[in-house]
């Protein structure tokens, strides 16, 4: 039977690498999906998930276990994009998108969503837009949408009220509408 | 089109937060507000676009590197930590032994004892030892050889005065 997430830190703050390492590859990916929403290029993705994972094992001892462990990380990784986020300006890249998915073409670098039913072509470069809202914005939209937490979740990630992830998100989600609608 | 303050409800409406008894009546008030159709439909627009782009995974490789980089970070974090266990350890013992001589120390007054008989007795002049006890010291045993010398000098005075007659 694997160990959860909470026996796997209990470990690793004793010393046990196999422990840290389970818990890496556990979380990894889900780290670098946001790693790379937030930062828009793998290099700095990577960077910022190898940050994450040292300051997890930094922080293993201190773990109150007052949130759930994928909480706790995801907090971490906030942190450290927030750090690394000011030695990628200068050097800002757009992701790349393979799009292969049903409904998703390449074209220029832009991404066309068409929905099924309204036909909706509207050829945008969602990472740009994300990169382009204030901060605050932009944590609550990623953790919403690309990690797909909950209200109560985001909350103990970025350490604010609920009714502040509510309005933050809602705000988020306005001024994205409104920076694809100048867009298209 | 004029604002409406339901609106702002919408996100948690479109994200299921809402509880069942606001959720009634936020459906209720979506059959007549075209604000509200118009931001929620936008908000499930920007859900399908996040949707729809692929996963971005971690290749093996890259994971690989991510894992090799971060194990050298925590080996020498751990090397720091043996450091300074090391470090506290020896400053603890040293604080140890600091302690245990200035007990012993304080045990043996003020350090090594000499026999009276081997003291050094220093000898002050005699005008130190007035300034230090406020006394005089008695009236010194005076040795011929001062006497006869005292009577020289008394001799040779009286000669220089008289001019040198008798």
């Amino acid at each position: 039977m694997p160990e959860s997430d909470l026996e796997l830190l209990r470990s690793t703050a004793g010393g046990d690498g196999e422990a840290f390492n389970s818990l890496a590859e556990r979380h990894a990916q889900h780290l670098f999906r946001l790693a790379l929403w937030w930062s828009g290029n793998r290099a700095d993705a990577e960077d910022i998930v190898q940050e994450t994972l040292v300051g997890a094992f930094k922080g293993a001892r201190a773990f109150s276990g007052r949130s759930s462990v994928k909480t706790w990380i995801t907090r971490i990784l906030m942190r450290q994009a927030a750090k690394i986020r000011g030695k990628q300006r200068g050097r800002r890249q757009t992701m790349s998108i393979h799009a292969s998915d049903e409904g998703l073409t390449m074209q220029s670098g832009r991404l066309a969503v068409e929905s099924g039913t309204t036909q909706v072509d509207q050829r945008i470069d969602l990472q740009a837009m994300i990169q382009r809202l204030p901060e605050e914005h932009r944590q609550v939209i990623l953790l919403r949408e690309a990690q797909g937490l909950s209200y109560e979740e985001i909350a103990e990630v970025l350490e604010i009220p609920i009714g502040t992830v509510e309005s933050r998100l809602y705000r988020a989600r306005a001024g994205l509408k409104q920076r694809l609608n100048g867009y298209s | 089109m004029d604002a409406c303050e339901t609106t702002s409800r919408m996100s948690a409406y479109h994200d299921g937060e809402l509880s069942p008894e606001l959720r009634r009546k936020v459906e209720d008030h979506l059959i007549d507000c075209p604000v509200c159709q118009e931001a929620l439909a936008s908000m499930r627009g920007i859900s399908a676009m996040f949707a729809a782009m692929p996963g971005q995974e971690l290749t093996h490789e890259e994971m690989g590197e991510i894992q090799k980089a971060a194990e050298a970070e925590i080996d020498q974090t751990t090397r720091e930590r043996s450091l300074l266990r090391f470090a506290g350890g020896l400053l603890a013992a040293a604080a140890s032994i600091l302690i245990v001589c200035g007990a012993w120390w304080s045990e043996s007054g003020t350090g090594t004892t000499v026999p009276p008989q081997q003291m050094v007795v220093i000898d002050n002049p005699a005008w130190e030892r007035v300034a230090m006890t406020l006394k005089v010291d008695p009236e010194p045993v005076r040795s011929e050889n001062t006497a006869l010398a005292d009577a020289r000098l008394a001799d040779w005075m009286l000669d220089r005065l008289s001019g040198g007659n008798p």
